[in-house]
């Protein structure tokens, strides 16, 4: 998995980031929308609301609530996934909302709900992460107010190697895996998990590697949202010219 | 401090402003542990008169209803003296959902209404202003000139109401004929949400 002159698969070195592309305001229907790629990881996000909840007993009397659909597009793999909700996707729409809700000022809209939406239209590992980046980037371009972006990533082993931001097949045949997801201005961190295994020094490890990664994809946050609204205000100086 | 930010800066949610010593924050911030941060995307504006600051935001704004807003809505149930609307547009903005608010009898017109009916029914397209969010319910009023009924259905044929003149402020049916009472805006029918 990593070679003589210590390169990974892909030809990355160990602490080194896929390409990453990123653009906010892409669908018209939703309040807030947003768009990453990242290696080969192309997910959408939609943001809609705050809104009334459906079903109402849902609704809190206190504050939003937050819901999140995180779903892989059939031809999203290498072998057509089932279009229905798996256990996996369950699981990872509800530590991404749980990721999320922290940066949210919830408590300002009561009795309402915030809904993402993320769908992942082709996958190559790392796409929890890759999809709460994207996540916050839509709430933040659907003007809700908040904390803190969320900006996430994953380190691992690989080959005895700690590595940043593993891809599918890294993530399969590695040793082990530590998405991290973090609110880079607070020093927060909302998602910590990890698959396989490692000692408590490899582990310190990773999580720095990963905090690391996540705060070099904080800048591509920051400058997609500024290419979004900086083109806007040209637009709009236009018009009014 | 070491990362000195500028008025008309573009500053993304949470990004450090300064410390509450240095300046009173308005809107577009919040405060944890004495440090000023932003929670919008926008511009940073400090008022270096009253030391305030605060962040524009540019994103397409929330459309969340605050008082003071003009809604426009559906009427979906009326419960003794109050008629239930479903708010479909804030300001100037569509909602890709919609919120309930609720409008008491009290509230319909400046002058005494009796029953809700005779001022409101099931299908009208309302527009209203947000007078309160007690208890976390959108309280709403119609009273003014502009706020009422933009458009109703005949309670009988399900035609369209249209205005006789705008002086009387009666309303017939242009299906069966059937006269009808609302408390209208001064734009009934005009088509404008």
């Amino acid at each position: 998995m990593i070679n003589e002159n210590g390169l990974r698969v892909d030809g990355r070195k160990p602490n080194e980031l896929r390409l990453i592309k990123m653009e906010v305001g892409v669908l018209s229907n939703a309040d807030g929308s947003a768009y990453i790629e990242q290696g080969k990881n192309k997910i959408l996000a939609a943001v809609y609301g705050p809104r009334e909840v459906h079903p109402r007993h849902l609704a809190l009397p206190d504050r939003a609530l937050l819901r999140c659909r995180y779903h892989m597009a059939p031809f999203s793999v290498e072998e057509r996934k089932s279009p229905a909700p798996s256990r996996r996707e369950i699981e990872l729409s509800k530590v991404i909302k749980e990721a999320l809700e922290p940066a949210i000022f919830l408590e300002k809209f009561p009795r309402t709900s915030i809904d993402i939406f993320i769908e992942v239209l082709q996958a190559d590992g790392g796409t929890r992460c890759a999809g709460t980046t994207v996540a916050a980037l839509a709430l933040a371009d659907a003007g809700v107010p908040m904390r803190d972006l969320v900006v996430a990533c994953a380190a691992g082993k690989v080959d005895g190697v700690i590595v940043l931001d593993l891809n599918d097949i890294e993530d399969k045949e590695g040793e082990a895996d530590v998405p991290v997801a973090y609110m880079p201005n607070l020093g927060l961190i909302s998602l910590l998990q990890m698959d396989g295994s490692l000692t408590i020094e490899e582990f310190n490890q990773s999580l720095n590697l990963a905090m690391d990664g996540c705060k070099q994809i904080y800048k591509f946050q920051k400058e997609a949202l500024k290419a979004r609204y900086v083109t806007i205000k040209e637009e709009v100086e236009e018009c009014l010219r | 401090m070491s990362n000195t930010k500028r008025s008309g800066e573009f500053i993304v949610p949470g990004e450090r402003i300064g410390v509450i010593e240095e300046f009173i924050p308005n809107f577009g911030t919040y405060v944890q542990d004495g440090v000023i941060y932003s929670r919008n995307v926008g511009y940073l504006s400090f008022d270096s008169a009253t030391r305030k600051v605060s962040v524009y935001p540019v994103a397409k704004g929330l459309s969340f209803p605050k008082i003071g807003s003009i809604v426009v809505g559906h009427v979906v149930n009326i419960q003794g003296l109050t008629a239930f609307m479903r708010v479909v547009k804030v300001g100037k903005k569509n909602l890709s959902g919609f919120l309930t608010g609720a409008l008491h009898v009290s509230d319909i017109d400046a002058r005494y209404t009796k029953e809700v009916l005779n001022a409101v029914k099931v299908g009208d397209l309302v527009r209203a202003k947000v007078i309160s969010d007690a208890n976390r319910i959108l309280h709403l009023t119609t009273k003014g000139e502009n706020l009422g009924v933009i458009l109703a259905l005949c309670s009988k044929c399900g035609g369209t109401l249209l205005l006789k003149n705008r002086k009387s402020k009666k309303l017939y049916c242009g299906e069966c004929g059937n006269f009808e009472t609302r408390k209208i805006a001064s734009d009934y029918g005009a088509g404008n949400m």
